[in-house]
């Protein structure tokens, strides 16, 4: 998994969001072993204390959960992890519209923009 | 602690010392060959030149031990204490004690080993030429031992009938001097070590600084010294030496006085050096 | 959680000017603090008077109840930003003497974290490179067991795979019941391994706060802050 932290932002909120982004992709299935904190510390570059703070928040949302004696691990409640990546998904939209809007686009604008990126995407990868 | 830091300092002034006595080692060897060389060969010029580059081998040698020695401790000193592995040792978790009581005992360990090289080294060359000039035989041994036997007796004879049975005194001497041996030996180490001490409470050119300060004292301990022992010897109201043999209290006085005077002025200098060393090291510590 | 290092009213002068004044710093067991400040900050200062290196002018120094000396210092571990091992030994002596005096030091990981790096132990240290000798002396000094970790300037002047792993090793190494206090100019490059940060300048601390406290309510890195409060 590629972690990429950014500075203006505090650091616990980018773990979160990755790492819920890493269990939507499948790299960490729904039931599987969460690997230890000093481990994804190392792997994110960041402080252990952040880690812990974010998967401590991950359970709170209920996307994890620890069992005392076995570890932590990845919640099997399909629907939640569903409900998940809607959330995220509204999470980036929001962050994207605001920054758009914030440049002076418009809907139109931003749809435009958009068919443009796709076209040039799909002719990027015939390449 | 204690145990660690001396084993660890030895350890390092060795990484010096092996190489130096190796090199005098050689030195001596080639000392033996160019000895025997010149026996073999029987041209006057050639014989000069060997025998002159001998002499200054021999001198070297002497030179190279003691200076060597010196210079060695005092590098080893300077590098640890107050140079940029000074950061590694005073990040020890030792004390300053401990610190300044290790380095004195090897450095005092050291010293004892180069004066009894320097003494193997003159025997050696003195041996060397004695025997292989066939001054000595077995004739000529019996003839010193019996020189030096009655050379002896003589003597006791003189100083029995003029101040009695000093035996006990000249033993007792004899321990005092011992004591003055160790005692000056360290007290000379800790004077170095602090000249070091006081160099490096300074901001710029703490080499520099601890050479002057260390000039300082020698001219300073030396000029001490001079007027405590002249003040001494004042008191005994002792003008002249042939006082010395006129009763024997006058030779207690005059050698048993001198002697403690010069202890105590050793343990003076010794334990002020340290006490004063230690204050620096551990209050006005300064490194770079 | 205990604290650590408890500083209070610390002032030290050089030649009349003080180069830290009325300094309080409490830092807590299982945090990684950054020490941040421009040049002559007093940054080096502070860091000296807590490994003893330096006596105070007044104020107290504890670490874990002791005042800087042989006790304190067996429980903390410095890494000052010079070379300070002699040359002539072998990484594997040096190994041994750190052995030797610090009950705390874990040879194993010291080898294990060489071998990592391909640093032979039979080497000289006066034929090792530059980056190679402050390798291992980054390697030692986290090597130990300690309650306190300092490291002055531990990535100044290494290039971006040593800096990265450096910080590797202080997220590896960490461990709740110690604290590290880093100091640096470099911000940017360590922020996110860092818990609090403390802002110095000319002797005195001006700030001390929580990373992500920053991040959240100012919306900028610690890195910009700093910029914004160290502007000249």
């Amino acid at each position: 998994m590629a972690w990429h932290i950014v500075n203006d932002r505090p650091v616990y909120i980018q773990l979160m969001e990755q790492l819920k982004q890493a269990i939507m992709r499948g790299e960490y299935p729904p039931g599987s072993r969460v690997p230890p904190v000093r481990d994804l510390a190392r792997a994110a570059g960041v402080n252990p204390n952040t880690m812990q703070k974010a998967l401590q928040e991950l359970e709170r949302e209920g996307v994890m959960y620890s069992n005392r004696t076995a570890g932590r691990f990845v919640t099997e409640d399909l629907s939640l992890l569903k409900q998940l990546g809607g959330r995220q998904a509204m999470n980036y939209t929001e962050q994207y519209y605001e920054k758009m809007i914030h440049m002076g686009y418009d809907r139109n604008a931003m749809e435009k923009l958009l068919v443009e990126y796709e076209q040039q995407r799909g002719d990027d990868r015939k390449e | 602690m204690l145990g660690k830091l001396l084993k660890h300092e030895m350890k390092a002034l060795a990484h010096w010392f092996v190489p130096l006595y190796i090199g005098v080692g050689i030195a001596m060897v080639l000392f033996g060959i160019g000895w025997t060389i010149n026996l073999a060969w029987d041209n006057e010029i050639f014989s000069t030149i060997i025998t002159m580059s001998l002499l200054f081998l021999f001198m070297a040698t002497l030179a190279v031990i003691s200076l060597g020695t010196f210079a060695i401790i005092i590098i080893q000193f300077y590098k640890t204490m107050v140079s940029d592995e000074g950061y590694l040792t005073h990040t020890l978790p030792v004390t300053v004690d401990q610190l300044l009581i290790s380095k004195g005992l090897a450095g005092f360990i050291w010293n004892v080993l180069a004066i009894i090289a320097m003494a193997l080294v003159i025997l050696f060359a003195i041996f060397l030429t004695l025997v292989t000039t066939g001054a000595i035989d077995s004739n000529f041994w019996m003839e010193f031992v019996e020189m030096w036997n009655s050379l002896r007796a003589e003597i006791k004879e003189g100083i029995r009938l003029a101040l009695g049975d000093i035996t006990g005194s000249l033993i007792l001497l004899g321990v005092e001097f011992i004591v003055l041996l160790i005692i000056s030996g360290f007290s000379k180490l800790y004077l170095v070590y602090l000249s070091m001490a006081l160099g490096q409470s300074v901001k710029g050119h703490k080499f520099l600084w601890s050479t002057i300060f260390y000039i300082c004292i020698l001219i300073g301990t030396g000029m001490i010294s001079q007027i405590v022992t002249t003040v001494v010897m004042l008191g005994y109201g002792i003008s002249t030496n042939d006082a010395v043999f006129e009763s024997l209290n006058y030779f207690n006085f005059y050698t048993h006085g001198m002697m403690l005077t010069s202890i105590l002025l050793s343990a003076a200098y010794l334990f002020g050096s340290y006490f004063l060393s230690r204050y620096l090291l551990k209050n006005r510590l300064n490194l770079d | 959680m205990s604290e650590i290092l408890t500083i209070n009213g610390l002032r030290k002068t050089f030649e009349g000017k003080p180069a830290l004044d009325d300094v309080n710093v409490h830092l807590q067991s299982g945090k990684i603090y950054g020490l941040l400040g421009p040049n002559g900050s007093g940054k080096t200062t502070l860091i000296k008077l807590i490994n003893g290196l330096l006596v105070p002018d007044r104020g107290e120094i504890y670490v874990e109840g002791h005042k800087p000396g042989p006790e304190s210092k067996s429980v903390v571990s410095y890494l000052p930003d010079k070379l300070y091992f002699n040359t002539w030994m072998k990484v594997s002596d040096l190994l041994h003497y750190y052995a030797d005096f610090y009950t705390d030091f874990d040879i194993q990981r010291a080898k294990d974290m060489l071998k990592r790096l391909q640093i032979d132990e039979h080497k000289k240290m006066k034929n090792l490179s530059k980056g190679t000798k402050e390798k291992v002396q980054l390697i030692l000094v986290m090597s130990r067991r300690a309650k306190l970790y300092v490291l002055d300037e531990p990535i100044g002047g290494v290039d971006p795979a040593a800096r990265d792993y450096i910080l590797e090793t202080i997220i590896t190494n960490y461990d709740p019941e110690a604290s590290v206090l880093m100091s640096t100019h470099l911000i940017s490059d360590i922020e996110n391994v860092l818990d609090e940060v403390i802002f110095i300048r000319d002797g005195q601390i001006v700030m001390a706060a929580v990373v992500d406290d920053i991040r959240e309510r100012e919306g900028k890195s610690v890195d910009e802050l700093f910029r914004e409060v160290f502007r000249c």
